[in-house]
Parts: structure tokens; C-alpha cells; sequence
């Protein structure tokens, strides 16, 4: 069941792999075609053509026309296939104004500049808001909300004791830890929750790790 | 219940977890944290990296993966990282933060998810620590957070 003497091949990843290489200061801007567009007269003035100074102030856009968890399900004609990340293939179904506000919020979110993009959306004429591309997107960037849980997992010591001592052995590695016991150690995540289900459980589920 | 308070005794966070501090690399350098999440139905708790200047919280493909995520419908988003860049989506799912003690925290998040994606699961400020209150205390790997 368990890897007693793990593959030397392992993942490598630096260090802060997901830290962002961001450029010095960049301050996004949208391109002149959608900034000449959103500033049509139907636009309220308010709406930030270039953005960049004060972006950090946040919309309010805690509510969402679309409810958060329903957003995937509830809009099938936009589900594109697996493992496509087509840009456009949804646009097809926004009205022009819209479109237009998907663009410059796309620009924006691709500048890191969230709090704009949500004033941006925030900021749109009423015909616009009503579009479901405009309702799932102010939806997917909605901040998010906490709300206190019961759920509780206390008491890992056991676990983080084990990673410290022995992680170094399994990099590369899932590894699925009760107590300071492997149950499993595996290559991918499909083969560990494999692996778990042949295993006797205990009263709570394993802390799964992947070994970096 | 709380564990940390404000001067004026409002609350500041409502729960407490145990962090796990791991070298980055085989050889040593800067020491991670991970503190403890469950992924909307995943079923059992993960390490995520908690990583402040991380814009997205991202999970690991695998992980996405086994929540039927990467075929979803969420906004397009290309990231750039140390590892490269990548395409993928923005999802809102709710994650779980899992307390030891007081209240444990459900949060509805947005992630990024791809298929592409080679590294692990972080924990980052837009659409998930933006709204929470936390703070470590090294002395004892205490992670301590609560809603805002």
C-alpha cells in the first residue's frame, strides 16, 4: 500500500512558484477602441475610460445578479469544451454594449487590476447589467464571502510532525497522512484517493499532501 | 467564540489552526506555510500555500481536476508565474479553512484552475484573503483568521 522507497524523480518546483513576476508599476490601460466605446453617450461619465489612479477602491459588488455556485450550472449554451480556454467563443451571445464591457474588464483583470474591473462592472448602464455574460462575470468577481463553519479538524501535530521529518523522502509525491501514519503515498492525486478507498478509515479523512 | 481581539474587544479572528512550515526545495531555502483547506466537496483537508502576493488563489490541476473544474465555463485568464504562463479560468467554489479551535471558515471563493498548471495549491489575496482577517504567530505555528 504504501511507497516504502519513493521514486527519486520528482516535481521540482522553485521556490514561491505561483509568486507573480509582475512588471514595475504597471498601470493597465484599455486600448483606445474600447475606451472610445465605453465613453458613448448611454456610458455614465463615472465609468473610468483609463483607469489606473484609485483603482484600489472596491465596487461593493457583494451582490451578484447571478448566485455564485449556480453560475457554472445555470448557463450551459457558454460551457465550452475541456480544456478549451477560447476568449471569445461567449462573447457571441453578449449584446454590443456588453461586449464591450466584458473586453475592458477582461483587459483590466489581465492587468491584476480586480478592484477596477469590479467598479468598472459595477459601474454599467442597466441593459448592460441585465446581460447574463455581464450578471456571471460581476458574479465570478463578487468578493468573497466567510461565513463561520462548525466543520473542524483539529489536531494535526501527528501530520505536520511526519511532513517535517520525512517529506524531503517523497517529493514529487502525494502522500495521504492519519495520525503519523502514511496510508498512501502515490504519484497522482487519482491514485491516491484509489489507494484510500482500500484503506480502513478512521473517524476523520486523511490529510492529503502533495510533496513539493 | 474568539481567540484574538481588538483593543476594544471586537473580535478579530474566530478561529485558530496549527501551520506546517516546509522548505521550498530539497536544498533548504525560505521555509513555505500551508495551512489547511477542503475544496468545496474534495473530502478531505489539503495543504494549500498560504501566499499573500499570489493575485489568485489557484489549485493544484489534479485537485481541479477531481472537483470537475477544468472543464467549466468560468472567465478565461492567462497568469504569469515563475513557471511559466499559463491559460486557465476563474471558478468560484467555496473552500473550506479548517480551524483546530473556535470556527472554522467557509469561504466563497474565486479560484484560478488549468489543466496546465504544473505547481501546487495557493492560497492568495484577490477573491479569497480579501476578506478575512489573519495572522501567524510563529512562536507556536498558529494561523488565526476569521471573517470580516
Amino acid at each position: 500500500m504504501q511507497t516504502a522507497t519513493p521514486p527519486s524523480q520528482s516535481t521540482q518546483l522553485g521556490a514561491d512558484a505561483f509568486e507573480l513576476r509582475r512588471s514595475p508599476r504597471h498601470v493597465p490601460s484599455i486600448d483606445g477602441r474600447t475606451a472610445a466605446a465605453l465613453a458613448q453617450p448611454q456610458i455614465p461619465p463615472s465609468i473610468p475610460a483609463q483607469t489606473g489612479a484609485g483603482t484600489e477602491q472596491e465596487s461593493g459588488l457583494g451582490q451578484a445578479a447571478t448566485p455564485p455556485m449556480a453560475s457554472r450550472a445555470s448557463h450551459p449554451h457558454r460551457r465550452v469544451m475541456r480544456g478549451g480556454y477560447d476568449e471569445t467563443s461567449n462573447l457571441l451571445h453578449a449584446n454590443k454594449d456588453a461586449l464591450l464591457f466584458v473586453m475592458a474588464a477582461r483587459q483590466l483583470l489581465q492587468a491584476e487590476q480586480v478592484p477596477a474591473a469590479r467598479h468598472l462592472l459595477g459601474a454599467a448602464p442597466s441593459h448592460v447589467l441585465s446581460d447574463p455574460l455581464i450578471a456571471s462575470l460581476r458574479s465570478l468577481l463578487s468578493p468573497p464571502s466567510a461565513t463561520p463553519s462548525r466543520k473542524n479538524d483539529a489536531g494535526r501535530s501527528l501530520e505536520y510532525k511526519w511532513l517535517r521529518a520525512e517529506a524531503p523522502r517523497y517529493r514529487g509525491l502525494w502522500v495521504a497522512l492519519s495520525g503519523d501514519r502514511l496510508l498512501a503515498s502515490a504519484a497522482t492525486l487519482l491514485e491516491i484517493r484509489e489507494l484510500l478507498r482500500r484503506v480502513p478509515t478512521s473517524e476523520r479523512p486523511p490529510l492529503i499532501h502533495r510533496v513539493e | 467564540m474568539s481567540l484574538l481581539f481588538f483593543d476594544d474587544r471586537t473580535p478579530f479572528a474566530a478561529g485558530r489552526a496549527e501551520f506546517v512550515d516546509l522548505p521550498a526545495s530539497q536544498q533548504g531555502g525560505t521555509a513555505k506555510i500551508y495551512v489547511r483547506i477542503e475544496p468545496e466537496s474534495f473530502g478531505s483537508p489539503i495543504d494549500a500555500e498560504l501566499d499573500t502576493g499570489a493575485t489568485w488563489s489557484v489549485l493544484n490541476a489534479e485537485v481541479a481536476e477531481a472537483l470537475d473544474l477544468l472543464g467549466g465555463s468560468g472567465e478565461p485568464l492567462k497568469i504569469s508565474t515563475r513557471l511559466g504562463e499559463y491559460p486557465g479560468r476563474l471558478e468560484r467554489i467555496r473552500v473550506d479553512i479548517l480551524a483546530d479551535e473556535g470556527a472554522s471558515l467557509t469561504v466563497d471563493a474565486t479560484v484560478w484552475v488549468s489543466q496546465d498548471w504544473p505547481g501546487g495549491t495557493f492560497v492568495g489575496y484577490r477573491g479569497l484573503l480579501e476578506r478575512i482577517r489573519f495572522a501567524l504567530d510563529p512562536s507556536d505555528n498558529s494561523f488565526y483568521f476569521g471573517g470580516l
